[in-house]
């Protein structure tokens, strides 16, 4: 039994409540989809250089080792980029990893990944949707250069209890839900856990005997009805990976939240929401050769935001909003034990309060014009308690300064304007522009080709300044055959100011005055983003294609002269394709190609101690080899009723073998020492997967 | 801390993703750029200072470096000890003849001055008092099959900055990856560190690098902080892609360092 199809327009004008009652049905049996965007949003909506994406559309991609990845989905989108094999690190429109902000359920993560990269921390089976504003960025939010990833989690059922989960070869995970107070409340709990090294183990693969590798998260969601107009939704999230050779090493890192948001709506017009939040962010090691060696860095953030909408007519949507947060960056508490004695390395904490406030406004102007405009006031202070430094022109430090605790070192204020605007020409096409600026106090230490757990983060302070970009985008938006076929061409121009850079073998950990490692300059980044889109049918999917440019001038590096950044990508074209075969089985193939990333090679070779070493000549002169991969995917749903639902899902990856440098290493010649070589290594060629999802 | 060992827990992870990787040699078009001077002065304690002067070769050419052989090297050291070093042919190096200038034990800084091409480059590394190993026992790791040297000692509590340095050799036969430990925060304490041996090259050793009856020799090295800087550096360089950081002024790549050394060996029983 189900129910017959029914659609009906809805404007939505203000917050309103409608009873949709269906007919019921022997046929149809499909799922009801309602959905909250217009078939034609593409071309409407006046926000510029999103990318939505629904959890359905991304569970039926083929994946790596059968653990659906709503990160990797995401780089198969136009200026989106996969900041390597298997990597849940991504670039935007020529910005640096830690120039995305990451949030789920509002809080900002500072490591987004398990398994040095290779899993991303969202569990997709607890989420709900996604965006990533990737330029126009709208004014409530802020705190990075590049991009937002909005992440949410979805509410657990109101009405029933049900268990959902899946079985991988190398992970499962399990999750339940259900009413606290039938129509009132309800929870969701999450929990997923790798187990590759078992299975090496029991494999018999020596390597492993003695090492644990593996990683666990857990989701939580609570939510609950207190009046018809307000709620309060609790999240939480525990993740932490582990690395352990027994008795010689142990180290781990990890995320965990908790926050809490009451949305109320004062009347038609007004809503607002509140939130509280902690978070951390937390890495250690130990070791034992002879000594027991071992630290522990941790990142806490205490946050509050306070957000309103507000209808003020059919034209006019004010939001406006304060977010505080309180950041605590211990950069690490190091000791050395031995039989004899004790010592201990404690680095000072970076402190600082990052506020900002922000209005918009989305204005129907007329019929064709509607715009969303805004300004962000962003306001950045270092604090004490801590030792900050007086450097001079050779970044040696001439004066340490000392600070207690609450005492204001240096604050930084910066004014953001937005704007995103839609023209539309007809029906099915518009022409859409942006303007955003943006700023980022809180960065990250990393080399962007080795990005590892224990990079550290730093804030700004007296020596670091905000790094700050002005984008500018333009694009044409059409649609065909009634919203059957998207089509956008987007370009952009993007400016950054303050980048930070680090001097040759730069010491970034166990280092108190890392500020003496930097470099600073500046960046520009520009590109074309081309998408066609088929949104409806049994054969839905994408072809993408960024043609980009991403550049640095540093003072210290290459002369000061302008040089490709790491992230640089020439071109970079991704093919989906989903065919729904029949109702049993649905096929799936994604391929990507994109131009190597800028890196520095050698341009020559000498001897030092009988040793041949190689010459760097200058920093990202050569690029990678140009990478490209197949996947496949086919997903069986072995039962569906209203009660039970079990798929089979399928996964080949890298269909055709093809070998892409993960590394590539140049030294002596292995077995002719007489000649140096370079040597690549890749990762991951033919990796089929299979895993068994599940529904009651 | 000991930099080196600080993150070697990472590397083991890693391993375990290296289990699925493949290495192969591929062909990579790599720039012709002018030839760099190289220059590796060496003061090594009780011996006559060398320094060997070459240029960087293409990439792709044989692994030869001839010298250079018309290029003026003098050193001289605080005490007031000079010499324009003439070539050896028998050694391919400039080689110190004056006997006041052997590598001293006591605290000396010796400078270093290479001319060569039109170009002038100069160098100055001080020799820091020697450090004893006071033991070198055998330690074994649960992870392996066989033990690891261990060394023992204690940092004296006057030196500051710098490092040490320490070469194993089996059987008189160099590994290739020295160890690092930076006095940095250990001033005066005593240090007991396993020197753990995880691959070796050579077929019949690759599963276990060290076998009953082997002699193991550690050489450990107490080097100023420029010379600690240039050789820790040196060992990431492909790490980092970067050129190591070094003590010669005026553009020169390599380094000059006097060093004081000691050596202990073990025999595997």
């Amino acid at each position: 039994m189900g129910y017959e199809e029914k659609q009906m327009p809805l404007w939505l004008t203000g917050n309103t409540i409608h009873n949709i009652s269906l007919s019921q049905s022997v046929i149809n049996l499909t799922e009801i989809v309602v959905s909250s965007k217009r078939p034609d949003i593409s071309v409407t909506d006046p926000q510029t250089g999103v990318t939505q994406m629904e959890i359905q559309q991304i569970n039926k991609l083929p994946v790596l080792f059968g653990e659906r990845d709503i990160v990797k989905s995401l780089q198969l989108m136009p200026g989106i980029k996969s900041a390597g094999e298997g990597s849940t690190g991504f670039f935007v429109r020529g910005g640096t990893t830690d120039q995305n902000l990451i949030m789920l359920d509002n809080v900002s993560l500072y490591n987004a990944s398990h398994l040095m990269g290779f899993f991303s921390t969202f569990n997709s089976d607890v989420l709900r949707d996604v965006s990533v504003y990737k330029g126009g960025m709208p004014a409530q939010y802020g705190e990075r250069l590049s991009a937002i990833l909005d992440i949410r989690q979805r509410n657990g059922d109101m009405q029933d209890y049900h268990l959902s989960g899946g079985i991988g070869l190398i992970s499962s995970k399990l999750n339940v839900e259900g009413p606290i107070q039938k129509g009132k409340s309800s929870f969701l709990f999450g929990a997923r856990r790798t187990y590759a090294d078992a299975i090496a183990r029991l494999s018999g693969v020596e390597e492993a005997s003695n090492a644990y590798l593996y990683f666990y998260d857990l989701n939580m969601k609570l939510y609950f009805t207190l009046s018809p107009k307000d709620q309060l939704s609790v999240s939480g999230y525990l993740g932490k990976d582990k690395m352990i050779v027994k008795d010689v090493a142990d180290t781990g890192w990890g995320n965990s939240f908790v926050t809490a948001k009451w949305t109320r709506s004062w009347s038609s017009k007004l809503s607002g929401a509140t939130s509280l939040l902690y978070n951390q962010y937390t890495y250690d090691y130990h070791q034992e050769l002879g000594m027991s060696e071992g630290g522990v860095a941790k990142i806490k953030d205490y946050g509050f935001k306070k957000e309103f909408h507000y209808q003020i007519n059919d034209d006019n949507l004010l939001r406006f909003g304060l977010h505080s947060t309180c950041h605590d960056i211990g950069p690490g508490d190091y000791y050395t034990n031995s039989e004899e004695e004790s010592t201990t390395l404690n680095l000072h904490h970076r402190y600082s309060w990052e506020n900002g406030i922000y209005v918009s406004n989305q204005l129907k102007v007329n019929g064709n014009l509607e715009m969303i405009y805004g300004l962000r006031l962003s306001v950045f202070s270092a604090m004490g308690n801590g030792e900050y430094y007086k450097l001079d022109e050779n970044n040696e430090v001439t004066d340490t300064l000392r600070y207690s605790s609450g005492e204001f070192v240096k604050t930084y204020v910066n004014l953001e304007p937005r704007l995103s605007a839609v023209y539309k020409l007809n029906t099915h096409s518009s022409l859409k522009v942006s303007y955003a600026r943006t700023t980022q106090n809180i960065h990250l230490l990393t080399q962007v080709f080795r990005a590892s757990p224990y990079d550290r983060w730093t804030s700004s302070s007296n020596n670091i300044r905000p790094q700050i970009a002005d984008q500018y985008s333009i694009g044409y938006f059409r649609n065909f055959r009634n919203n059957t076929y998207e089509f956008s061409v987007e370009t952009y121009y993007k400016d950054m100011w303050n980048q930070i850079d680090f001097k040759d073998h730069a010491e970034i950990q166990g280092n108190d005055i890392v500020e003496t490692e930097l470099l600073r300059g500046k960046g520009r980044a520009y590109g074309l983003e081309l998408m066609l889109k088929k949104q409806t049918g049994t054969l839905t999917g994408w072809i993408g294609y960024t043609l980009a440019k991403s550049e640095k001038k540093i003072d210290g590096i290459n002369n000061n002269r302008w040089y490709n950044a790491y992230q640089d990508r020439t071109h970079d074209i991704s093919v989906v394709g989903i065919y729904e075969l029949n109702p049993k089985w649905t096929l799936s193939a994604a391929w990507v190609y994109y131009t190597g990333n800028a890196i520095s090679y050698p341009s020559g070779k000498y001897q030092i101690n009988g040793n041949d070493v190689m010459y760097y000549a200058e920093r990202n002169g050569y690029r990678t080899p140009a990478y490209h991969r197949l996947d496949i995917g086919a997903t069986y749903l072995v039962k569906k009723t209203a009660k039970y639902e079990s798929e089979l899902a399928f996964s080949l990856y890298n269909a055709y073998g093809r070998r892409n440098a993960y590394m590539i290493s140049f030294g002596t010649n292995k077995d002719d020492p007489t000649k140096t070589s370079a040597y690549r290594y890749s990762l991951f060629t033919y990796v089929p997967s299979i895993s068994w999802n599940f529904k009651f | 801390m000991n930099r080196t060992t600080t993150f070697r827990t990472l590397t083991i992870g890693i391993g375990f993703f290296t289990l699925f990787s493949c290495e192969d040699i591929i062909n990579i078009e790599l720039h012709s750029v002018k030839p760099q001077i190289v220059i590796e002065g060496i003061v090594r304690m009780g011996a006559l200072p060398t320094v060997r002067v070459s240029t960087t070769q293409d990439f792709n050419s044989i692994n030869e470096y001839p010298s250079i052989k018309d290029a003026v090297v003098e050193i001289w050291d605080d005490a007031g000890n000079r010499e324009i070093l003439p070539f050896n042919v028998d050694s391919d190096k400039y080689v110190v003849t004056n006997a006041a200038l052997i590598g001293g034990i006591r605290r000396k800084t010796y400078n270093l001055s290479v001319t060569c091409q039109g170009n002038k480059y100069l160098a100055e590394s001080t020799m820091l008092p020697l450090v004893k190993i006071d033991s070198l026992t055998l330690s074994k790791l649960s992870v392996l099959d066989y033990p690891c040297p261990m060394i023992h000692f204690t940092s004296p509590i006057g030196m500051k900055e710098g490092g040490y340095k320490c070469t194993i050799y089996i059987n008189d036969k160099v590994l290739t990856n020295d160890t690092f430990i930076s006095v940095d925060y250990l001033a005066g304490k005593p240090i007991h560190l396993i020197l753990p041996i995880f691959f070796e090259e050579e077929e019949d050793r690759r599963d276990t690098p060290i076998k009953q009856g082997d002699n193991i020799t550690v050489e450990m090295q107490c080097l100023d902080a420029n010379l600690y800087k240039f050789f820790w550096s040196l060992g990431r360089t492909n790490n980092r892609m970067a050129n190591p950081v070094n003590n010669i002024k005026g553009g020169a790549l390599g380094y000059f360092g006097a060093y004081s050394w000691t050596q202990k060996k073990v025999t595997v029983e």
